[in-house]
């Protein structure tokens, strides 16, 4: 008899892309700030307490009284009706036209992401992404395998000059798609400009390529001018996101997308094989609720409230972190992207904030390369304006106690030995 | 009636995952043998929940900062509650790498040569100057690790000079301690001990990390290690082993359970790496595999701790 002991007896089955999934620290560490007694900037968690709760169990009743047995049936794979008729309204408040046969529901905007993955990436298929970029379109994406360029940005959103020099050195073998968050960036804060967004598309027709627009924040804007989504200014080449998660709530589970048909149709397909159909339950309640115009009462309260949190947090910021730091300063959106000085490690750094009772996310999660270790992101959404203040202060404090180990080790002069 | 027993696990330490993994599964067992057990995750509500609830028996399913370091004991000395595992003192000296490898050296149990760096040498009299005596002393490569951290969280093996800031840095984050310690070439392997007034080897577990590294990876994705158990050793090399765990159990005054982390050098050594006081009940734990080993189930090991305890 063998002593070997195996715990995991079907290792030698998995595929190679369920082969990739581990445990890990920062995944154990991040549960630790689930805690109500640590302030926590890590997640991106709207702030769902505003939701005015006779508003929802008034929707909530309605939805069961009128037509219980539909809510709790199998529906159709595109999504209901009555409901992709609301979205239509939803993306019509940013300037995208579209008729509601042309839009796939799906279960979260997450599901499109995985679903898109499946579809456009083979194996070593080069795909674009911003650098940093959504860190859960990174999980979408990765189990197919695709070669990830990154493109960097700037406060003005994605590098256009950079991402035609990348097409430019590619020669022939040209990306599956481009994935951007081209209004108040996941983790980043920024905005695409207009400009930016032209050059864009006229990139995309000029060298054939396909882009996904994910648009979660962009009707949280709580200052400056709207700019309209890519998909309303040439929906041709643009396969374009949307989700209530942001807006109602990410509980109910319901994004869609919008895109050329026949992407939207193989969408349907594999979505028929991932989960069927999108609940029912949610669908209706979704349904209700928008046709109200309830959404649109919360969406306003929420700008007032996110606004005023940006403001606690940059204010924080300025006087609780160190020389040399920077962050964006978003107009809408749930999410400031801080950078410290480059020798800083935000990765190392996030034990002894949570040691502290703060957490936030280091910035390497967000790149496909786990670059961005001097980078963390915030969120501003979820907590309140005394909690900001008191968060970032023990975040400066945190910062204070590296910054002068480093020192102390000469790590902080950078060349020296 | 069976005694009542308070399962506390999860808490605010880094470690908080691992444990709520041990704590469900030690109750789970309790309540299938009948027991009746009382869940708690930590926080701010333990000590008022304790008092009025008046358990039988406590069982710490803690691991890491305040659950492994002899704060919960204290307390629970004060609340006047039987409670699994060593009391303070030993939980104390047990969780800080550095000071049990003192009495290591102190009783002749051989451990790798090291040495302590805090952040306030490093800060206030500028102890980083003898980081390169450090690295000729005890030759490269040198394990970096914070000297008060369970499951090899903040543990760096440095080949390279010039990592080893880096390396600290990163160990600090766990704890304001930290070991530089010769890194020992061998066999990894764990010895549980159990019993209290008797107390008894079980299988030695020899662990072969499939990447060279036993890192938190490695411990807790099934697949990414490898183990032996018993321990694929001549008779003479685990013998000495047994001999001192049990020397090291004693040593530290530990109860009920603890697992003794020893290296098996090229030359036949065993150096003592550290020692657990409140050893990983999970499924892929050292403890209950070695018990398994010995004929022991995991419900069977659960509640054997528990008639110690009481």
């Amino acid at each position: 008899m063998s002593p070997e002991i195996i715990f995991d007896p079907f290792s030698r089955l998995y595929s190679e892309a369920a082969g990739l999934i581990k445990s890990s620290e920062i995944r154990d560490l991040m549960s630790v700030t689930g805690r109500s007694d640590i302030i926590s900037f890590a997640g991106g968690l709207p702030f769902i307490e505003g939701l005015p709760p006779e508003d929802i169990a008034g929707v909530m009743s309605e939805v069961l009284s009128g037509g219980y047995a539909q809510a709790l049936q199998y529906g159709e794979t595109e999504g209901m009706e009555p409901l992709r008729e609301q979205l239509v309204e939803v993306m019509a408040a940013e300037g995208v036209k579209a008729e509601p046969e042309h839009l796939q529901v799906t279960t979260g905007s997450q599901q499109a992401l995985d679903l898109l993955g499946r579809i456009f990436i083979n194996p070593g298929d080069a795909i674009v992404m911003e650098g940093p970029t959504y860190v859960g379109a990174l999980a979408a994406f990765r189990p197919n395998g695709p070669k990830i360029i990154s493109v960097p940005l700037d406060t003005e959103g994605m590098r256009i000059d950079v991402l035609r020099d990348e097409l430019e050195r590619m020669g022939e073998a040209r990306p599956k798609f481009i994935y951007t968050v081209p209004s108040f960036h996941n983790p980043a804060g920024v905005t695409m400009k207009e400009s930016r967004r032209d050059e864009l598309l006229s990139i995309a027709r000029e060298y054939e390529v396909l882009i996904i627009e994910d648009n979660p924040y962009g009707l949280l804007r709580f200052e400056g001018e709207p700019v309209t989504p890519l998909a309303a200014r040439d929906p041709s080449r643009v396969i374009y996101l949307e989700t209530l998660s942001k807006i109602i709530s990410p509980g109910i589970r319901l994004g869609w997308v919008f895109g050329p048909s026949p992407i939207t149709e193989r969408v349907a397909v594999l979505k028929q094989g991932a989960d069927l159909c999108t609940g029912n339950l949610s669908q209706m309640f979704a349904t209700v609720y928008l046709a109200k115009g309830l959404w649109k009462k919360n969406l306003e309260a929420l700008k007032v409230i996110y606004r005023s949190r940006r403001d606690a947090m940059t204010g924080a910021l300025a006087e609780h972190f160190p020389e040399g730091s920077s962050w964006t300063d978003p107009q809408g959106g749930l999410f400031i992207w801080v950078t410290l000085p480059e020798y800083l490690n935000t990765e190392k750094m996030l034990p002894m904030a949570i040691e502290s009772k703060v957490a936030f996310v280091p910035g390497p999660a967000f790149y496909a390369d786990r670059s961005g270790a001097n980078r963390m992101r915030l969120n501003f959404s979820y907590s309140s304006e005394d909690l900001i203040e008191e968060g970032i202060a023990r975040l400066g404090k945190v910062l204070e106690k590296e910054m002068r180990l480093y020192h102390s080790l000469g790590l902080d002069r950078p060349g020296e030995k | 009636m069976k005694p009542r027993i308070a399962v506390l696990m999860g808490g605010r330490s880094m470690e908080r995952q691992v444990s709520l993994k041990s704590g469900r599964r030690v109750a789970r067992a309790l309540k299938d043998r009948g027991y009746p057990v009382l869940e708690l995750d930590v926080d701010e509500s333990m000590v008022p929940t304790l008092k009025a609830e008046k358990p039988d028996l406590v069982y710490i399913a803690l691991h890491g900062k305040y659950g492994e370091d002899g704060t919960v004991q204290e307390l629970l000395e004060i609340i006047g509650l039987p409670y699994t595992g060593p009391g303070p003192l030993s939980s104390m000296v047990g969780f800080d790498k550095a000071l049990s490898k003192e009495c290591f050296l102190a009783s002749g149990i051989p451990t790798p040569d090291y040495y302590s760096l805090s952040s306030s040498t490093l800060n206030d009299m500028g102890a980083s100057a003898l980081l390169p005596d450090v690295w000729e002393k005890l030759g490269s490569p040198l394990v970096v690790k914070p000297a008060a951290q369970g499951s090899a969280l903040g543990v760096e093996i440095v080949t390279e000079f010039s990592e080893l800031p880096g390396a600290i840095v990163e160990a600090i984050g766990y704890d304001d301690k930290v070991l530089l310690e010769k890194f020992v070439k061998g066999t990894e392997v764990a010895a549980s001990v159990i019993g209290d007034e008797e107390i008894a080897v079980l299988p030695l577990a020899e662990i072969v990390p499939v990447s060279g590294f036993f890192d938190f990876e490695a411990r807790y994705t099934p697949g990414k290690t490898d183990y032996f158990v018993p321990a694929r050793l001549d008779d003479p090399t685990t013998k000495r082993i047994e001999e001192i765990a049990l020397k090291t159990h004693r040593l530290l005054k530990c109860r009920h359970a603890s697992r003794v982390d020893v290296i098996v050098a090229e030359d036949g050594t065993p150096y003592v790496l550290e020692l657990n006081i409140s050893p990983g009940m999970t499924e892929t734990s050292l403890l209950p595999l070695s018990a398994e080993a010995a004929g022991i189930g995991f419900e069977d090991l659960v509640e054997k701790l528990v008639l110690l305890s009481l």
